[in-house]
């Protein structure tokens, strides 16, 4: 564990997370503006494309979170006392 | 502790995530920021923006440069009119609240004419289904009861104004002027419906079962029974066609009921049946005719054709079911029960050639064969109904049936309503018919007497019937038994009155075009028959009538001979119409479009005949791609002449005895004055080729030419939020003045906002009911269509407007537009049918732009056609306004190389939207290509001629100048590429010294 690079993986996370929420938001406004034509509202997840753009935003979100913390713990010598009690 | 220091500032990682941020972040704003540059008239649109702008001038007398004002416009207590103070806006200021007051009056009024009664039966009680009483109560059915569709998406969209536009059905049936009580129960299941998956959206219809309506909404029908109101839609646009299968209809087509609006209709007819409700109306709330193969099956008591109304279309529709306003709309489009009945549906679609020339682009591999030549819509069916009936060219025969049934083709299986149909609220009858010619001209009048209950209008059509000769078998002309020659909307018709219409048909329309024999517009010898009909059918019985046929003869019904003339010409004559208006010679310009006249082609094609249905009826044709030329058309890179007669024309010169003009100096000017060549001798290569980009949007501040503000669609203006009707309701209403009108409106919403140009109209075909367009194209016919296109173009030209009117020519479908789709069509089928509604636009003088489209004529983009924009559109028809393309994108042959701006200029295209880059033609003139210089400046001549006579104009005198200037969200972009850019450029510093640090440290590590 402490060998992995989870600063790196943080980072990269951070920068999907980043542009996907952008997407998704952006796709989420241009779908809205048709759906109100017919009176109708449009959800974050009527198109499949939609969804995954989702799931990987929650996806490396999670990665992101997961990454932070095991980022933290290293820097702070948690994972290494763990690792050597282990 | 330093060392600690040292290793978080030089985090290698850190350093190199963050330059890969900023750099993805630059790189999108790199994309962005050509993308933008590209179409910087839209961008400033969006953001209210004008680059050309005056400085402000004192004048004394204003009002003398305001070359065109509105009656809504504000003076001051001195009479001059009040100039908005925005910077860049120099319009008038207008009363908005009663300019748009009227707006909306005449936009709800074309909805109402144009609303379509299809059938209105008697109920038991001997009234008719339709009106329904003010106070009715009534129960809603169909999600569009919510979903409601106003406008198409793409082009026709505009987005409406949620508060004051975006009314719901049930505001407007409950108006205090309409007064329905709605069963509450019913709209609370379809408010509902939403979350059960069931709505209107661009992927379909998915129709609310009435199982799934709710047991109180159920028991309150028997409360709210005095009529079903059920609203179906369909919702669709730009960018596809619809789909032809589609299932979740029982026969695959998205023009027939779904499943779940059988389902819902056959429960209201067991509701019906039992006496719950009294009446069913169904409202089709689509721009197309559906395929009407149920019609039967559910009892429906009445039918209207709603359309897609725009902002005033639910409340059109609210007076006319209370019977507040006359649904006196006539079809604009043969209703079939199913559209697969037309033959041009056996060509429509994606087509692949079986095989290509090695030097043709592969991805333009695409085609279409117009096979069924002129026989489109009702020309198809009424010719072949009238052949039936006189027994002739196997017109009885199966072959090309859909619905017949037994064995021979039969006009009323497969015709549910005819062309020109409308049931209307009343009924009139026509007599004293009268037809006397004057100079070139026919003179036809008629009596209409209004046989019914309620006031109401007619739509009285006209409609020619040319001989079909053994000359023109031998030479393979086509004749339609009927064609739409001209038509009048009466004025409101009290019971029992009567009215005299008198309209004004010129011989001009007597020609035919000859393309295998003289080569020409001819006008052949025989007897012609000018008949006045309620709709084209009923014309066809009156022809026949006045042969001497009856039912007895195999008709449906039976004519009146009397409103049928007979005009004998004894003699051909090749030469009259064998020239334009304008003294042009008329020949073959399209040979190359006709496979069986494209000799590389070597493959021939059957075009449907009148002299046989049966041998020649369209069966989907496959074709290869052959021949070097062909291949060469479709190739990007383009061989550019330079004709030696030329010589280059002068630059930067005054040569003016008034000195140095500027452009408002020639206002009133002709376009051929001699002070254009001066005024053009002025400007440098380089002012003129910018004038060529961006849809000639641009000013020039040398001549104090302010460019031409912009925006995209026909179907209204989109910053005032406020729709029109869309196209085929301004067709059904068939009435020309109406339509001027509503043109005025459209100019005046432009003009508030200090819009002079749109994209618009559309005056495509309806070649089949499948095109995703349909909403933005008249009719099937290109008379109707090219007549109210005209009138529609006069009213906005009142008010300054450029129309770019729309998409010259073939993109009768938007399936494999972008790919350049090879539309292959004989000459004759392309005047009579295809060009006829532009023709009528342009020799009446009124439209001054064309949009030209994405398809090719034959292997020829239509951007860069000589023989459509210079040698008929320019030559023959005496063109002089803009032609843009549509937007380029990145599409290789409608730009990019300098080569395919240069060859498509010299075919007569006068700028591009989007994939054109400064200095695209620069070579050209660097190179003192003559030939193209020179096509690049009466390029320049027409957008400055057209500009000049345009809104943009109005505040302009000869004191004002104007200068440029650099809008902020251009700033804002280079400001974005320049921060991300330095950041960029300062963590890759950072990242390079971290890794040379941890190098180094690396390095000492290993030496201790």
């Amino acid at each position: 564990m402490k060998k992995i690079p989870w600063g790196i993986i943080m980072g990269v996370c951070a920068m999907f997370v980043f542009f996907l929420t952008v997407g998704v938001i952006a796709v989420y406004i241009l779908l809205n503006g048709i759906a109100a034509q017919t009176n109708e509202v449009a959800s974050f997840f009527g198109e499949w494309y939609q969804v995954v753009m989702f799931v990987f935003d929650i996806l490396f979100f999670l990665g992101f979170v997961g990454s932070v913390v095991l980022y933290v713990l290293r820097e702070t010598g948690k994972l290494d006392k763990e690792e050597v009690s282990e | 502790m330093k060392e600690t220091m040292k290793s978080r500032i030089f985090k290698r990682s850190a350093w190199t995530l963050l330059t890969i941020f900023f750099a993805l972040l630059m790189s999108i704003f790199l994309i962005i920021d050509p993308i933008a540059q590209q179409y910087y008239t839209f961008v400033d649109q969006f953001f209210g923006v004008t680059r050309t702008v005056p400085v402000a001038v004192e004048t004394e007398n204003p009002n003398d440069f305001q070359y065109f004002t509105s009656e809504y416009s504000m003076k001051d207590e001195n009479g001059n009119y009040l100039i908005n103070d925005r910077k860049g806006i120099r319009n008038q200021k207008i009363n908005q609240e009663t300019m748009r007051a009227h707006s909306e009056a005449i936009a709800r009024q074309v909805c109402e004419e144009g609303m379509v009664l299809l059938w209105n039966k008697d109920c038991s009680d001997g009234s008719k289904a339709l009106p329904l009483k003010k106070g009715a109560k009534i129960s809603n059915f169909g999600v569009a009861t919510k979903n409601y569709v106003y406008h198409g998406i793409g082009s026709g969209q505009v987005e409406l104004d949620e508060n004051a536009y975006l009314i719901d059905v049930v505001r407007a049936l409950t108006a205090e002027n309409v007064g329905f009580q709605l069963n509450p129960d019913c709209l609370t299941s379809i408010e509902n419906a939403g979350k059960r998956g069931y709505g209107v959206t661009l992927a379909g219809t998915n129709e609310m079962p009435y199982s799934n309506y709710s047991t109180a909404a159920k028991n309150a029908i028997a409360e709210y029974g005095d009529a079903a109101l059920v609203i179906f839609s369909r919702y669709y646009g730009e960018g596809g066609d619809i789909n032809t299968y589609y299932p979740a209809a029982e026969d695959g087509s998205r023009l027939s009921l779904t499943k779940n609006e059988r389902s819902l209709l056959g429960s209201l007819k067991e509701l019906k049946d039992k006496g719950t409700l009294k009446k069913v109306i169904l409202a089709i709330n689509v721009p197309t005719p559906m395929n009407l193969k149920w019609v039967d099956e559910y009892d429906v008591d009445a039918c209207l054709w709603v359309n897609w109304g725009g902002s005033m279309g639910v409340e059109a529709l609210a007076d006319v079911l209370v019977g507040n306003a006359e649904p006196s709309g006539h079809t604009t489009d043969t209703w079939l029960y199913d559209a697969f009945s037309a033959p041009a549906n056996r060509n429509f679609g994606d087509f692949t050639y079986t095989s290509m020339p090695n030097e043709a682009p592969a991805t333009l591999n695409k085609y279409v064969v117009y096979q069924e030549g002129i026989y489109v819509g009702y020309r198809y069916f009424e010719t072949r109904y009238e052949d039936v009936v006189l027994g002739r060219g196997n017109a009885s025969d199966p072959t090309g049936s859909q619905m017949s049934t037994g064995g021979a083709w039969s006009y009323g299986a497969e015709v549910a309503y005819p062309f020109g149909y409308g049931a209307g609220y009343t009924s009139f009858s026509y007599s004293n018919y009268k037809v006397t010619k004057s100079d070139s001209d026919y003179i036809v009048s008629v009596d209409v007497t209004n046989t019914g209950s309620r006031a109401g209008k007619d739509a009285v059509q006209f409609y020619l019937q040319k001989p079909y000769t053994d000359y023109d078998i031998a030479n393979k002309i086509e004749k339609s038994a009927v064609e739409l020659v001209g038509f009048e909307k009466t004025p409101e018709i009290e019971p029992g009155s009567t009215v005299t219409v008198t309209s004004t048909i010129p011989e001009y329309e007597f020609k035919s075009y000859d393309a295998y024999g003289q080569g020409t517009y001819i006008l052949e010898k025989g007897d012609y028959y000018l008949a006045v009909g309620q709709d084209s059918h009923n014309a066809v019985n009156n022809i026949l009538a006045a042969k001497g046929k009856t039912t007895a003869d195999g008709m449906d019904a039976d004519g009146n001979s009397a409103l049928a003339y007979k005009i004998n010409y004894r003699n051909n004559d090749y030469t009259t119409y064998s020239v334009s208006k304008n003294g042009t010679k008329i020949v073959n310009r399209f040979d190359y479009a006709d496979v069986n006249c494209n000799e590389e082609m070597d493959q021939t094609v059957t075009y449907l005949s009148r002299n046989d249905w049966a041998g020649t009826y369209p069966n989907g044709v496959s074709l290869a791609l052959k021949g070097a030329w062909n291949a060469s058309m479709s190739k990007y890179e383009k061989e550019i002449p330079n004709n030696s007669e030329d010589t280059m024309p002068l630059y930067e010169t005054v040569t003016s005895e008034y000195g140095k003009l500027m452009l408002i100096q020639l206002r009133g000017l002709p376009y051929d004055h001699p002070l254009w060549d001066d005024l053009l001798n002025q400007l440098s290569f380089d002012e003129q080729e910018t004038l060529m980009r961006s849809c000639a949007s641009a000013g020039l501040t040398s001549i104090a030419a302010p460019g031409i503000t912009q925006q995209d669609g026909p179907n209204g203006n989109r910053s005032s939020r406020f729709a029109l009707p869309s196209e085929p309701i301004l067709a059904c209403t068939f009435n020309k003045e109406l339509i001027e009108e509503l043109g005025v409106v459209f100019g005046t919403e432009m003009f508030t906002c200090n819009i002079a140009g749109i994209y618009g109209v559309g005056c495509n075909t309806h070649r089949s009911a499948y095109g995703g367009r349909v909403n933005e194209y008249y009719s099937e016919d290109g008379f109707l269509a090219g007549t109210i296109s005209s009138y529609e173009s006069k009213g906005m030209r009142s008010m300054g407007v450029i129309l770019f009117t729309k998409h010259f020519a073939l993109n009768d479908q938007d399936t494999n537009r972008g790919v350049a789709v090879h539309t292959w069509s004989n000459e004759q089928a392309l005047r009579e049918i295809y060009l006829k509604a532009f023709e009528t636009s342009i020799v009446d003088g009124w439209c001054n732009g064309l949009m030209t489209s994405f398809n090719s004529i034959g292997p020829v983009w239509a951007g860069a056609n000589d023989s459509l924009l210079n040698k008929v559109c320019r030559d023959e028809w005496g063109f002089t306004g803009i032609t843009i393309t549509d937007a380029c994108g990145t599409n290789a042959y409608m730009g990019g190389e300098s080569s395919v701006h240069a060859f498509a200029n010299l075919a007569g295209q006068d700028a591009w939207m989007g994939n054109f880059a400064v200095g695209a033609l620069k070579p050209y003139y660097e190179a003192k290509n003559a030939t193209v210089c020179n096509s690049v400046r009466e390029s320049a001549h027409r957008i400055l001629y057209t500009q000049l006579n345009s809104l943009m104009m109005n505040g302009v005198s000869t004191d004002t100048s104007f200068i440029d200037i650099t809008p902020a969200w251009e700033t804002a972009i280079t400001a974005m590429i320049a921060v991300f850019a330095t950041l960029t450029g300062v963590c890759l510093i950072m990242t390079a010294t971290s890794w040379v640090v941890w190098v180094r440290d690396k390095k000492s590590k290993i030496k201790k």
